[in-house]
């Protein structure tokens, strides 16, 4: 049988990064996101008795990060003092940034989209439950996100 | 062919910026203890309703006995039987476990009355004792 401490150093291993990256863009500062994702990933551990579904855990950091009270007027702030976003594990530390720059440039429903569907792995129908919006509206936001990043990366595009 | 390959591609070129080596830590030292009932499920679903159901029996039982007289030295006696009456059920409150699951405490107070055989035969001998439990009941979380 599997050591569980093995088990759940091996999940944040593989999983803790993009759920850093929601945690961030859902609360005001790092260490909001820091205690947002800690009390979420342990939640969502013990709710689902081992490893939980990544829909699970990217629902419960939105409730908890609602739960923390942040206003999108403060979003602004926090997205000033958040650290890097994204990094580029084939070098390419340039686009990394030019990315987290626009990523934070995109309104905050189709960030959320984009960083649920293209990171967080998860489908249309899961990005649809996890921000409680219809599925289409989930796929319309995405589709926005992508044009609006075309645009302003028409130059970095081959 | 997706239009928006080319645009994925370059997403996919950045990857979510890993948690810091002190986050890791962090995240490491708060794994949650072993995941295992609180409690045995007869526990969980089952003493309630004994306690209901002994509540129910001391109100409808007729004489409630009294302790008996105490006897002299019942260590050299025979136990041959006992019987648990029930007399009070006492709701303690919700307390936090070890595992931070809420458990209700239930207080049970019980007159065991205990039957010993004399050595010499005859007559059983009666002892009357109170006893208190205090019980850990898990409760459902929705």
């Amino acid at each position: 049988m599997e050591d569980p401490a093995q088990d759940w150093n091996d999940w944040l291993a593989g999983n803790a990064g993009r759920f850093l990256l929601f945690a961030r863009q859902q609360t005001r500062c790092e260490s909001d996101a820091e205690d947002v994702l800690q009390d979420s990933l342990v939640e969502s551990w013990r709710r689902a008795g081992g490893r939980p579904d990544a829909a699970l855990v990217f629902a419960t950091i939105r409730r908890r990060a609602i739960d923390l009270g942040r206003s999108n007027d403060r979003r602004t702030v926090r997205e000033q003092e958040s650290g890097e976003l994204l990094c580029a594990p084939a070098g390419d530390r340039e686009t990394a940034e030019m990315l987290s720059h626009e990523l934070r440039r995109l309104p905050p429903e189709q960030r959320d989209v984009l960083t649920l569907k293209f990171w967080g792995g998860l489908t249309f129908a899961e990005v649809a439950t996890t921000l409680e919006i219809p599925p289409g509206t989930a796929a319309s936001r995405y589709r926005l996100a992508l044009e609006s990043l075309r645009e302003t990366l028409a130059l970095s595009l081959p | 062919m997706n239009p928006d390959d080319d645009l994925e591609a370059l997403l996919g070129r950045a990857a979510p910026a890993p948690p810091s080596a002190a986050l890791m830590a962090r995240l490491q030292a708060a794994r949650p203890a072993d995941m295992k009932p609180a409690h045995p499920r007869i526990l969980r679903f089952g003493l309630p309703l004994a306690a209901a159901a002994a509540t129910t029996l001391a109100w409808l039982w007729p004489q409630p006995p009294a302790a008996a007289p105490q006897v002299a030295d019942t260590s050299k006696l025979q136990a041959v039987g006992s019987v648990q009456h029930l007399m009070e059920v006492a709701d303690l409150g919700i307390v936090v476990g070890e595992d931070d699951q809420p458990v209700r405490l239930i207080r049970t107070r019980w007159i065991d009355e205990i039957l010993y055989a004399p050595p010499g035969g005859g007559t059983p001998v009666k002892q009357g004792r109170v006893r208190e439990e205090v019980l850990p009941v898990s409760l459902e979380l929705y």
